[in-house]
C-alpha cells in the first residue's frame, strides 16, 4: 500500500487506519461517523477529513443514502462505504488476527478444526470484501441438508462421571504423588535450590550462620536469576554462587544484621536508598553554558 | 498510550528550538546507528515538547508512522496487570474470558516492545515512580529494544549519571540531550 500522491504522511496514516477500521465491520459496512471515531478515538471532523481524502484517493467508495427510508420523508442518512483496495482488506484481517477478542481468535477453533483453511475464503477469515460479498442461500431445503455450525463456545474438559469416582473411593485408590525430590523443572527453580543447598552446607560446618536466613523467597529469586543471568550458563550462575558462599564462610564478605544471605549475593541491599545530592543537572548545565 | 495519528502537531515546531537543540537533534535523526534518544531536565523542562518534535518530524519525513506515546507509569500499570492476570489464570485455568484478556495485555507489551517502529515513553519521572521495578523489568526490555534498532524515545527527569545506575549504560545505549528552558507555556 504506498501512498496517493498529493497526500501528506499523517493523513496517509489516519486514512490507513479508517480504512482498516470500515474492513472490519464488513459485511456490515455502514457504520456511523460517531461510532468510527468512537472506535478510533479521533474527533469526528478530523474523521470526516480522513474519509474525504480517501475519496479523493479514490480508495474509498461512499453511497450515500443507502439504508431504507424510514417512515418520515427525511429519507436515508446512511452512508455505506466500499473500500476499493483489495490489499486494504488483507491488512484488515491480519490486524483482526492480532486483535483478540472473546470468542475468536487466532487459535484453532472448532469451525477451522471443521473446515480445511483451504476450501474456505482465500483471504483466510469471515471478512469477505464487497464485491465479492454475496446473500447467503436462502433455499431452506437445501440448508436443511448441512451440518448445524459448530458452537463457538470452547469445549471445556468434561468431568468424569459421579459413579466413576465413587467407585475409585470405594476401591482405595488414591491419587499418587509425585515426589519432591526430582531435579526441578526449571533453570532459575534449580539454581535457587543449589544456592539454598550450598548455604544449608555450609551452615552444617558453622552453625553461627544459622541465624541468617537464606533466601527471601524463590519467587524473588527467580525473578533476580531470570533478569540478570539471562546470558550465562547454569554452571557460570553455580560456581558464582559456590565462591560466594565460600566467601562467608571464610568472612572475607560480612552479612549486615537483617539481611538475608541472597540479598547480600545479589547486591540490592540498600539500593533503594537514594542519596540527595543537591542540584543533580548543575553538571550539564555547566557543560551547556561552557563553565 | 497516544497513536501518532492521534497526536495534535499543531504549534510543535522545530523552528522553536534552538540552532544547538536542532543541530542536536538533526545528528542523532541522521545517525543510522544511534536508535536511542534519552532526553533529561528538570520537570517542566520541556522534554515531552522536544520529544514530541522528534516524533513529529520522524512521521511527516521519514515514514515512520508505526508511533505510540505511552507513559511510563501507565507502562507500569500494564505490566504489573500483566502480571496480576497471569496469576489469576493459572488460579483459574478454565477461565476463558480471563485467559483472553491475559492474552490481550501481553500482546500489547509485545507490541511495545517488539512491534512499533517509534516507541516514546513520556513523564519517566524516576523520583515519583517504581524505579526499582523500572531498572529491574523495564529498562533491560528497552534496552534490548535500542540494541536491535528500533527507535526509543525517553523523555525523563533522569540525567545520566543518576547514582541508582550503573554508571555508562544510558550514555552507551542512548543519545543523551540535556533540555532546560524549552517550556511550550512560555510563548514561542
Amino acid at each position: 500500500m504506498t501512498r496517493p500522491e498529493g497526500m501528506t504522511r499523517p493523513t496517509w496514516a489516519g486514512v490507513k487506519i479508517v480504512l482498516e477500521a470500515i474492513v472490519r465491520c464488513y459485511p456490515k459496512a455502514y457504520p456511523s461517523q460517531r461510532t468510527l471515531a468512537a472506535r478510533l478515538d479521533i474527533p469526528e471532523r478530523t474523521l470526516r477529513c480522513y474519509i474525504a481524502a480517501a475519496v479523493a484517493a479514490e480508495l474509498l467508495v461512499v453511497t450515500p443514502d443507502a439504508g431504507a427510508a424510514p417512515k418520515s420523508r427525511k429519507g436515508s442518512r446512511t452512508n455505506r462505504y466500499h473500500v476499493v483496495d483489495v490489499r486494504f482488506h488483507e491488512a484488515g484481517t491480519a490486524r483482526e488476527e492480532n486483535t483478540f477478542s472473546y470468542g475468536e481468535g487466532s487459535g484453532a477453533s472448532p469451525q477451522e478444526s471443521s473446515t480445511p483453511r483451504t476450501q474456505r475464503d482465500p483471504l483466510g477469515s469471515t471478512v469477505v470484501p464487497m464485491r465479492r460479498y454475496e446473500e447467503p442461500e436462502r433455499d431452506v431445503s437445501a440448508t436443511a441438508d448441512k451440518a448445524p455450525a459448530p458452537s463457538k463456545r470452547p469445549v471445556r474438559p468434561s468431568r468424569p462421571p459421579a459413579d466413576e469416582v465413587v467407585e475409585g473411593i470405594d476401591s482405595g485408590r488414591r491419587a499418587t504423588v509425585t515426589p519432591i525430590t526430582g531435579l526441578a523443572k526449571t533453570r532459575e527453580r534449580r539454581l535457587s535450590n543449589f544456592f539454598a543447598g550450598c548455604w544449608e552446607q555450609m551452615c552444617l560446618d558453622q552453625p553461627e550462620f544459622r541465624q541468617i536466613r537464606c533466601l527471601e523467597t524463590h519467587g524473588e529469586a527467580k525473578t533476580y536469576i531470570k533478569t540478570h543471568f539471562e546470558g550465562r550458563t547454569e554452571l557460570e550462575v553455580r560456581q558464582m554462587m559456590r565462591e560466594f558462599v565460600i566467601a562467608v564462610s571464610k568472612r572475607d564478605i560480612t552479612i549486615k544484621p537483617g539481611q538475608s544471605a541472597w540479598k547480600k549475593f545479589t547486591g540490592s541491599w540498600g539500593r533503594q536508598r537514594r542519596v540527595v545530592m543537591g542540584d543533580q543537572y548543575a553538571a550539564y548545565r555547566n557543560k551547556e553554558t561552557g563553565q | 498510550m497516544t497513536h501518532v495519528a492521534q497526536m495534535d502537531f499543531a504549534g510543535v515546531k522545530r523552528a522553536n528550538l534552538s540552532d544547538d537543540m536542532r543541530a542536536k537533534l538533526r545528528d542523532w535523526t541522521y545517525d543510522e546507528t544511534a536508535s536511542g534518544l534519552w532526553l533529561f531536565g528538570p520537570r517542566r523542562a520541556g522534554t515531552s515538547y522536544i520529544a514530541k518534535v522528534v516524533v513529529g518530524d520522524l512521521a511527516h519525513h521519514h515514514d515512520l508512522t508505526d508511533a505510540l506515546q505511552v507513559k511510563a507509569l501507565g507502562l507500569i500499570d500494564e505490566i504489573r496487570g500483566s502480571w496480576s492476570m497471569s496469576a489469576q489464570v493459572r488460579s483459574s485455568m478454565d477461565d476463558m474470558g480471563l485467559w483472553w484478556e491475559a492474552k490481550n495485555a501481553e500482546d500489547m507489551l509485545d507490541i511495545y516492545f517488539h512491534r512499533l517502529d517509534v516507541l516514546w515513553i513520556d513523564n519517566l519521572h524516576h523520583d515519583t515512580i517504581d524505579w526499582p521495578m523500572w531498572k529491574k523489568h523495564i529498562q533491560p526490555r528497552i534496552e534490548d529494544r535500542v540494541e536491535e534498532g528500533r527507535i526509543v524515545i525517553v523523555s525523563t527527569t533522569m540525567p545520566p549519571n543518576d547514582p541508582s545506575m550503573p554508571s555508562g549504560v544510558i550514555e552507551d545505549m542512548f543519545t543523551t540531550i540535556f533540555c532546560d528552558g524549552y517550556r511550550p507555556d512560555a510563548g514561542r
